[in-house]
C-alpha cells in the first residue's frame, strides 16, 4: 500500500501477465484449427486435382473451390484473433493504472464480443469444410 | 461502437475479478476451438471411424457445439462482470455442466466407435 508512488503497475498477483499468456495460448489454439482446415484444403487440391495448372479456380472443381474459401475464411477469422489479442496484451502490458476508459484494465466488450463472433465464424468454416470434404 | 449500456452501471469491480473473469472467458473460448479442431481433425484424420454420414454428423454436432459454446462464453463474461458491478451474487450457469456431459458423451460415442470398428 505504501509504494504508490514508484511502482504501483506492478501486481504480486502478475494478474495483467497471465491475462496476457491466456490471450497467447488462445491465439495457438485457433492457429491449430486454421491449420486443420487449410490442410482439408490442400488435400483435396492435390488429391482430386493433379493436373498442372491447377491453382487456377476456373479448373478447380466446385468442392475445392468451397474447401479454399473455407480456407480463406478461416485465416480471416484467425487474423481477427490476433488482433484482438495484440490489443489486449499491448494494453494489459501498459500498466494496471495507466488507463482512461470507464472499465480501467478491464477488457472493453467490444474485444471479447469481436472474439467470440470470430470463433462463430471460424465453426462456420469448419462445418463448411466437413460438409464439402465429404 | 460504444460501451454496452450495463458498463455504466455500479461500480467498476476490483481489476483482479475483471481479469480473472476475462481468463475464464478465454479459457472457454480454448475450450470451443478445441471442439472445432477436434471436428475438423476427426474428419479428417480418421475418416474410417464410423460410415461416412454418423461421421459427418457427429463433427457436425462437435462443430455447432463449438459455435455455440463461443457464444455462451461471452455472454457469460457479461453476466458475470454485470453481477460485479452492481454488488450481486455471480449467476448460476448450467454450463459447466453441461460441456461435462458433452465431453463424457464424445468421449463414451468415440470410444465405442473405436472399439466397434472393424
Amino acid at each position: 500500500m505504501a509504494e504508490t508512488t514508484e511502482r504501483a503497475t506492478r501486481d504480486p498477483g502478475l494478474q495483467p501477465e497471465r491475462t496476457a499468456l491466456s490471450w497467447r495460448r488462445t491465439i495457438m489454439s485457433i492457429i491449430v484449427a486454421d491449420l486443420l482446415i487449410w490442410r482439408g484444403f490442400f488435400h483435396a487440391l492435390t488429391h482430386e486435382h493433379s493436373e498442372p495448372g491447377g491453382l487456377f479456380l476456373s479448373a478447380l472443381p466446385a468442392h475445392v473451390t468451397g474447401l479454399g474459401v473455407c480456407a480463406g475464411v478461416a485465416s480471416l477469422t484467425t487474423v481477427v484473433l490476433v488482433c484482438c489479442a495484440v490489443g489486449r496484451i499491448k494494453s494489459l502490458h501498459a500498466g494496471v493504472d495507466r488507463h482512461d476508459h470507464e472499465g480501467g484494465i478491464a477488457a472493453p466488450a467490444l474485444t471479447l464480443r469481436t472474439a467470440s463472433a470470430a470463433i462463430v465464424a471460424l465453426a462456420v468454416a469448419a462445418i463448411f469444410a466437413i460438409v464439402l470434404g465429404m | 461502437m460504444r460501451e454496452p449500456a450495463w458498463r455504466r452501471t455500479g461500480k467498476t469491480p476490483d481489476y483482479r475479478f475483471s481479469l480473472a473473469n476475462e481468463r475464464t472467458f478465454l479459457a472457454w473460448v480454448r475450450t470451443a476451438l478445441a471442439l472445432l479442431a477436434g471436428a475438423v481433425a476427426i474428419d479428417q484424420l480418421a475418416p474410417e471411424i464410423a460410415p461416412t454420414v454418423v461421421r459427418i454428423i457427429l463433427c457436425l454436432v462437435l462443430a455447432l457445439i463449438g459455435a455455440s459454446l463461443a457464444v455462451v462464453s461471452y455472454r457469460r463474461w457479461a453476466h458475470q462482470e454485470q453481477a460485479m458491478r452492481n454488488d450481486q451474487e455471480l449467476p448460476h450457469s448450467w454450463l459447466m455442466l453441461g460441456m461435462t456431459v458433452v465431453v463424457s458423451a464424445a468421449a463414451l460415442v468415440f470410444a465405442i466407435l473405436i472399439l466397434t470398428r472393424t
